[in-house]
C-alpha cells in the first residue's frame, strides 16, 4: 500500500470528511423528506419534523403508473447489460489476446463511441426506429444502450483480461480444448470481479439514461428517468409526487451500489493501473 | 474459404459481433445526420429540400445568434467543471487515503451522487435552489444570505454547482483507487534518499497518478461537454439563453418549440466534430500516460 | 377569401351570443335558463337525426351510452394530455365514462412543452399511439397544416355522433372560432378557454387611494407607483421568459396598441410597425417594475410572485384565477380584485387562447375517441366538469348562478371575453394564424427578452425580429 508515512485521522480531517459526506447525502435526504410531506408542507423548507404521510407514494403508484415505469426500467437494464457484457466481453478478449493490424486504432475508435453525444444520434435513431417500427418498445432502448455499454465493456474488460496469465489458457490448449471453450470455461470465471465491476457501471448508466428514453419511447416502454417531465403543470410542480418518484427511481440503484461497493471501487481504476 | 479467412484472423470471431453492432448503430445514424444537416427538414412535414450548406452558413455567419453563445458556454462549462471537479476530487482522495473505522460509511455517502439519476438530480436541486421556498436559501437566511440561484446571472453557476455535486465523488474515487494501487518501491527508495513530503508528492505520486488523473479528465471533459440531463431538468436552458448548452440548443431548435430538424442536425454535426476532436486529443494523452508508466 | 368570410360570420355569431349572455348575466342574477343561442340549437337538429337513427337512440346520455357500448365495448383509447386543472377534472370523470360506454381510457399526462414534442414525434414516427390529443390553441394552425389532427366537421354534422345534449353552439363562440379552427375547418373542441385580465391587490390600492387601471398609461403609472412602495413589493408580475413566454406576454398587450406580429391578411411580418414597436417598448418599460428575475418567469412564476404578495398587479390568464382565489395556494386570496386588460391607444382588446381536444389523424379508433370527446365536453356534464376544477368554455356555465357565486372573477372574465370579441369583429385572430407560429413566437420572444436585458434597444430588437420573422414566413 501507500508507503510514505502512516497517515492518521486528525480531528480536522474527520470534520472535513463529515461535512463532505453530509453534502453528498443531503439532496437525497431532502428528497425523501419532501416525498413524505403532505401537500401543504412541501413548499415550506422550515418544516423538518412532521408526521410523515405516504400519500405521495400512493399517488404515484395509483395514478402515475410507477410500477409500469419500474418494470420497463428493469427489463431494459437487465437485457442491455447481459447482452453488452457478453458481446463486449468477447471483443475485449479479442483485443487483449490477439495481435492484429490497426489494433490500437480500432480500440480507439471503439472507445470514442462512448463519447458520442446522445443528442446528436437520437434524431437519426428515431427515424431509423420508426422505419423498422420499433419505436416505443423495450428492444429499441436495449439496442440503443448498447451504443455506450459495449464500448465501455470492451475498454474495461480488456485490461482485466490482460491481467490473466496467458499460461493458464495454454495449459488448457494442451489438454485439447478449443479457444472459445477456454474463454467460456476458464477466462470468464477468472474475470468475474472485472465483469461485476463492468456490469455495475453498465447498470447504473442504463438505469439513469435520459435522452434516448425521452425520445424513443412513450406510453409503452418509458423508463423511470423520463418521469421528471410529468410533474410540471399549470397548477404548480407537484413536488411531493415528483420526490416520491425520485425516491422510487434512485433507491434500487443506491441499494445496489451499496451492496457492490467493493467491486465498484476496484473497477474505478478502469484498467488505468496495470 | 470463409473458414480459412477466419482461421487466419482468429481475433475476428471475437471482435466481429461488437464491431458489427457498433458499426450499424453509429455509421448509419452518422451518415443520416450529415444528410439531414443539408436539408430544411421540419418536424411533422412529409417533404423537404436539400439546401446545401445553408444551415452551416447560417451558423457561421452569426445569423443564429444563440449558436456561438452556446458554443462559448459549453466549452466554458467543460473547462470549469473539469478543473473544479479535478481539484476537489484530488483533495477528497487525499483525505480518504488513510485508515479509519467508518471508511465504508464514507464511501457509501460518496456513492450517493454517483448513483443518482441526473435528471432527478436536476429536479431535486431545482426544488432546493428555489429562491423563495428552497431549503438552501432557508439555511442561508440564518447567516443573513439570500441568493436568486436560478436567475439569469446565477443559473450558469448553479448548473456548475449541481454538476460538481454529482460528479466530484466519481473523480475522487477514481483518483483514490489509483492512489491505493501505487507500487511501494519508489517510496521506499525515496525514504532512503531522505526526500521530503513535497518532493515525494511532486516527483513520485503525481507522475504515477498521471494516468488516473487523465482518465478522470477524459470522462469529465467529454461528459460535461455533452451535458443535457441536468440543465434540462434544472433550468430548461434558461433563463434567457444563460444555460443553453449545445445539447440543449440542438433540442430546442429541432424539437418542441420550432421543429427545425435540419438546422438542429447542423448544430449536432458541429457538436459531434467538437467532441471527436477533444476526445481524440485527450484519449491520446491518456494512452501516452499509461504507456509511459508502463 | 373564404377565411375572411368565416371570420365575419364568426364575428356576428359571437356578438349576438355575448350580448345575450351579458344581458342574461346582468338582468337575471339567479337566472340559469338557457340563453337565446343555446335554446335555438335544437330546432336545426331534427331532420339530421333521422338519417342515423337506425343504429340506436342517442337522445339522452343513457341511451347514447348504450349505443356506444354496443359498438365500442372494450376498445382502448390512448390520450396525450397536458398537466392542467381541466385534465385533473376529466380524470375524475373518467370512471363514469368507462362504466357507461365500456371504452377503456389510458391517460398520459405531461408538461406542455414535452407534450407537443411527444405528439409531433408520435406523428412523425407514424406510431399512432394516441387517439385523443389535448392541443393548445397556439398549435392549431401548425397541426392543421401538418395534418397531425383530423378535421372534426364530419363528426359534428352527424347527429348520431354528436347528440343534442352535447350542444356545440353553447360553447362561447369566441373560443369555437378563435382557438380551434384552421383554414375554416374545425380541428378541435375547446375544453379550457382563457382570456387575460388583471388581478390587483385591493388592500394596497385602498391604502394608497388608487383606482385600478383603465388605460395602458395608468397601468404603467401604477406599476411604477407600487414598485418598491413597500418592502419586497414590486409593481407588476407577468410572464416574460425568453421564447414563447415573452412573446405571449407581449401578445397580451400588442393588439391594444394596434400592432401585431404578422399582418393577418397578407401574412407578412409587421414587427417594425411603429405600433408594434410602441407595444414592445411598453412591455419592456412595464417589466422594469417587476421582480428582478422576471426574465425567467413563465405563467407559473408570475403567478406565484403575485400569490405570495410580491406584486401589486398581475396580468395573465383567466384560467389561473382559481389559484389566486384558493386560500390553500394563495396568501392574497381575500384581497384581490379583477379588471379587464386596460384600454390602449387602439382601444380595447383581450386575449383569446385555450386548449382543445382533438383526434389524432393516425388514430384507428376515431369514433371511440370522438365518443370520449362528446361525453367530456358536453353541456350535460359541463357543471360537473367545472366543479371538478375544470376551466369553463360554455356560456351556460358562465351564467350559472351557483358557479358564478363560487368564483368572483366570472363577471370580469365575461367582460374580458367581450373585449376579445373586439378583435374578432376586426377580423383579427388573437393567436396569429400561421402554421409557423411556434417559430415566430420563439424568435420574437428571443429579441423581446434581449431588449429587456438591455442587450439592444427596442428598435433594434424589432428590426432583428422583423428579419427573422420574414425569413420564417418567406
Amino acid at each position: 500500500m501507500n508507503a510514505y508515512g502512516a497517515k492518521r485521522m486528525g480531528f480536522g480531517t474527520g470534520l472535513l470528511l463529515l461535512i463532505v459526506c453530509l453534502l453528498c447525502v443531503f439532496p437525497m435526504f431532502w428528497m425523501i423528506l419532501v416525498s413524505l410531506k403532505s401537500k401543504a408542507l412541501t413548499y415550506d423548507p422550515s418544516v423538518w419534523f412532521f408526521s410523515p404521510t405516504l400519500e405521495n407514494f400512493k399517488a404515484v403508484f395509483e395514478n402515475r403508473n410507477a410500477v409500469a415505469y419500474l418494470r420497463n426500467s428493469a427489463i431494459v437494464v437487465v437485457a442491455t447489460t447481459v447482452v453488452s457484457i457478453f458481446i463486449g466481453g468477447m471483443a475485449a478478449y479479442g483485443f487483449a489476446r490477439f495481435e492484429f493490424k490497426k489494433k490500437e486504432n480500432r480500440a480507439f475508435w471503439v472507445l470514442s463511441l462512448r463519447m458520442l453525444p446522445p443528442m446528436a444520434s437520437v434524431i437519426p435513431l428515431f427515424v431509423m426506429a420508426s422505419l423498422i417500427g420499433v419505436l416505443d418498445t423495450h428492444i429499441v432502448l436495449i439496442v440503443a444502450y448498447m451504443l455506450f455499454n459495449i464500448p465501455f465493456t470492451i475498454w474495461m474488460m480488456r485490461s482485466f483480461f490482460e491481467e490473466i496469465p496467458v499460461a493458464l489458457e495454454e495449459a488448457a490448449f494442451v489438454d485439447g480444448a478449443s479457444r472459445f471453450r477456454v474463454f467460456v470455461r476458464i477466462i470468464l470465471p477468472l474475470a468475474v470481479p472485472g465483469l461485476i465491476a463492468t456490469a455495475i457501471f453498465c447498470i447504473i448508466n442504463s438505469w439513469n439514461e435520459f435522452v434516448f428514453a425521452l425520445f424513443l419511447t412513450s406510453s409503452q416502454a418509458s423508463t423511470l428517468p423520463t418521469t421528471v417531465t410529468l410533474f410540471l403543470s399549470v397548477s404548480g410542480v407537484a413536488w411531493g409526487e415528483m420526490s416520491a418518484v425520485g425516491v422510487v427511481t434512485i433507491m434500487p440503484m443506491l441499494i445496489f451500489a451499496m451492496i457492490v461497493q467493493k467491486y465498484m471501487i476496484r473497477g474505478l481504476t478502469f484498467g488505468g493501473v496495470k | 474459404m470463409l473458414r480459412q479467412y477466419f482461421h487466419k484472423r482468429p481475433h475476428l470471431v471475437y471482435i466481429m459481433p461488437a464491431i458489427l453492432i457498433l458499426g450499424i448503430l453509429t455509421f448509419v445514424p452518422t451518415v443520416f445526420l450529415y444528410g439531414l444537416s443539408l436539408t430544411n427538414y421540419e418536424l411533422g412535414y412529409p417533404d423537404f429540400k436539400f439546401v446545401g450548406l445553408d444551415n452551416f452558413v447560417r451558423l457561421f455567419s452569426g445569423q443564429d445568434a444563440e449558436f456561438w453563445y452556446s458554443v462559448r458556454i459549453s466549452v466554458g462549462f467543460m473547462l470549469i467543471v473539469t478543473v473544479v471537479e479535478l481539484l476537489l476530487g484530488f483533495w477528497l482522495a487525499v483525505l480518504l487515503d488513510r485508515e479509519f473505522k467508518l471508511k465504508p460509511l464514507a464511501f457509501a455517502c460518496l456513492i450517493v451522487p454517483i448513483a443518482m439519476t441526473p435528471s432527478i438530480t436536476g429536479q431535486i436541486w431545482k426544488l432546493m435552489l428555489n429562491a423563495e421556498n428552497g431549503v438552501v436559501n432557508y439555511l442561508l437566511h440564518f447567516v443573513g444570505g439570500k441568493v436568486i440561484w436560478l436567475s439569469a446571472e446565477n443559473a450558469f453557476l448553479s448548473t456548475v454547482l449541481v454538476d460538481v455535486w454529482q460528479n466530484t465523488p466519481f473523480v475522487a474515487l477514481i483518483i483514490y483507487a489509483g492512489m491505493r494501487s501505487l507500487p511501494s518501491e519508489p517510496y521506499e527508495a525515496a525514504a532512503i534518499d531522505g526526500a521530503n513530503r513535497v518532493q515525494i508528492f511532486r516527483y513520485i505520486t503525481l507522475p504515477l497518478l498521471t494516468p488516473m488523473i487523465l482518465l478522470a479528465v477524459v470522462f469529465r471533459a467529454i461528459d460535461s461537454l455533452k451535458t443535457f440531463d441536468i440543465p434540462y431538468s434544472l433550468t430548461q436552458g434558461g433563463p434567457g439563453s444563460s444555460t443553453e448548452f449545445l445539447s440543449l440548443h440542438v433540442y430546442r431548435l429541432g424539437f418542441a418549440q420550432t421543429g427545425w430538424v435540419g438546422r438542429s442536425a447542423a448544430v449536432s454535426v458541429i457538436l459531434l466534430i467538437l467532441i471527436t476532436a477533444i476526445s481524440w486529443v485527450l484519449i491520446r494523452a491518456y494512452r501516452k500516460g499509461v504507456e509511459n508508466r508502463g | 377569401m373564404a377565411n375572411k368570410m368565416i371570420r365575419v360570420a364568426a364575428a356576428s355569431v359571437l356578438t349576438a351570443s355575448l350580448a345575450a349572455s351579458l344581458a342574461a348575466c346582468s338582468s337575471g342574477g339567479g337566472n340559469s335558463e338557457p340563453s337565446a343561442s343555446s335554446a335555438a340549437s335544437p330546432s336545426g337538429t331534427a331532420p339530421a337525426s333521422a338519417s342515423g337513427a337506425a343504429s340506436g337512440s342517442v337522445a339522452t346520455l343513457a341511451d347514447w351510452g348504450q349505443t356506444i357500448k354496443s359498438k365500442y365495448d372494450g376498445t382502448e383509447i390512448n390520450l396525450a394530455f397536458a398537466s392542467h386543472p381541466s385534465t385533473d377534472s376529466f380524470q375524475k370523470m373518467t370512471k363514469e365514462f368507462e362504466d357507461l360506454t365500456g371504452i377503456r381510457v389510458k391517460w398520459e399526462v405531461m408538461e406542455e412543452g414535452y407534450l407537443k414534442n411527444k405528439q409531433l414525434l408520435d406523428f412523425t414516427g407514424r406510431t399512432g399511439t394516441y387517439d385523443v390529443l389535448m392541443v393548445d390553441g397556439f398549435w392549431m394552425s401548425e397541426y392543421g397544416a401538418k395534418k397531425v389532427i383530423e378535421p372534426l366537421d364530419k363528426f359534428l354534422e352527424d347527429k348520431t355522433m354528436t347528440p343534442d345534449w352535447f350542444d356545440y353552439e353553447d360553447i362561447v363562440p369566441a373560443y369555437r372560432n378563435g382557438i380551434s379552427k384552421y383554414e375554416g375547418k374545425t380541428y378541435g373542441i375547446p375544453t379550457a378557454g382563457e382570456t387575460r385580465f388583471i388581478a390587483y391587490r385591493k388592500d394596497l390600492f385602498e391604502k394608497y387611494g388608487k383606482q385600478p387601471p383603465k388605460t395602458m398609461d395608468e397601468f404603467l403609472e401604477l406599476a411604477k407607483f407600487f414598485n418598491g412602495k413597500e418592502k419586497d413589493l414590486y409593481g407588476v408580475s407577468m410572464r416574460a421568459q425568453r421564447g414563447t413566454h415573452a412573446a405571449s406576454g407581449l401578445l397580451s398587450l400588442v393588439y391594444n396598441f394596434g400592432g401585431g406580429f404578422i399582418d393577418q391578411k397578407t401574412g407578412k411580418a409587421t414587427m417594425t410597425d411603429p405600433k408594434t414597436v410602441q407595444a414592445m417598448q411598453f412591455y419592456v418599460d412595464l417589466l422594469k417594475n417587476a421582480p428582478k428575475d422576471v426574465s425567467s418567469y413563465t405563467h407559473e412564476e408570475a403567478l406565484s410572485a403575485f400569490t405570495t404578495g410580491k406584486a401589486a398587479m398581475w396580468l395573465d390568464a383567466t384560467a389561473l384565477a382559481n389559484r389566486i382565489l384558493d386560500p390553500a395556494s394563495s396568501q392574497v386570496a381575500d384581497k384581490v380584485g379583477y379588471v379587464p386588460t386596460p384600454e390602449g391607444p387602439a382601444g380595447r382588446a383581450s386575449a383569446l387562447a385555450g386548449w382543445n381536444m382533438s383526434i389524432s389523424s393516425l388514430s384507428k379508433k376515431q369514433e371511440a375517441a370522438w365518443a370520449f370527446i362528446v361525453y367530456m365536453n358536453s353541456k350535460e356534464k359541463a357543471k360537473e366538469y367545472v366543479q371538478g376544477g375544470g376551466v369553463p368554455v360554455r356560456t351556460s356555465v358562465y351564467q350559472d348562478a351557483e358557479l358564478a357565486a363560487a368564483n368572483i372573477s366570472y363577471p370580469v372574465q365575461l367582460e374580458a371575453l367581450n373585449d376579445a370579441n373586439v378583435l374578432v369583429e376586426q377580423g383579427i385572430s388573437w393567436i396569429p394564424p400561421s402554421p409557423k407560429l411556434g417559430q415566430i413566437l420563439d424568435r420574437v420572444g428571443y429579441y423581446v427578452s434581449a431588449a429587456m436585458f438591455d442587450q439592444m434597444t427596442v428598435q433594434e430588437a424589432a428590426e432583428k425580429a422583423q428579419k427573422e420573422v420574414e425569413d420564417i414566413t418567406g
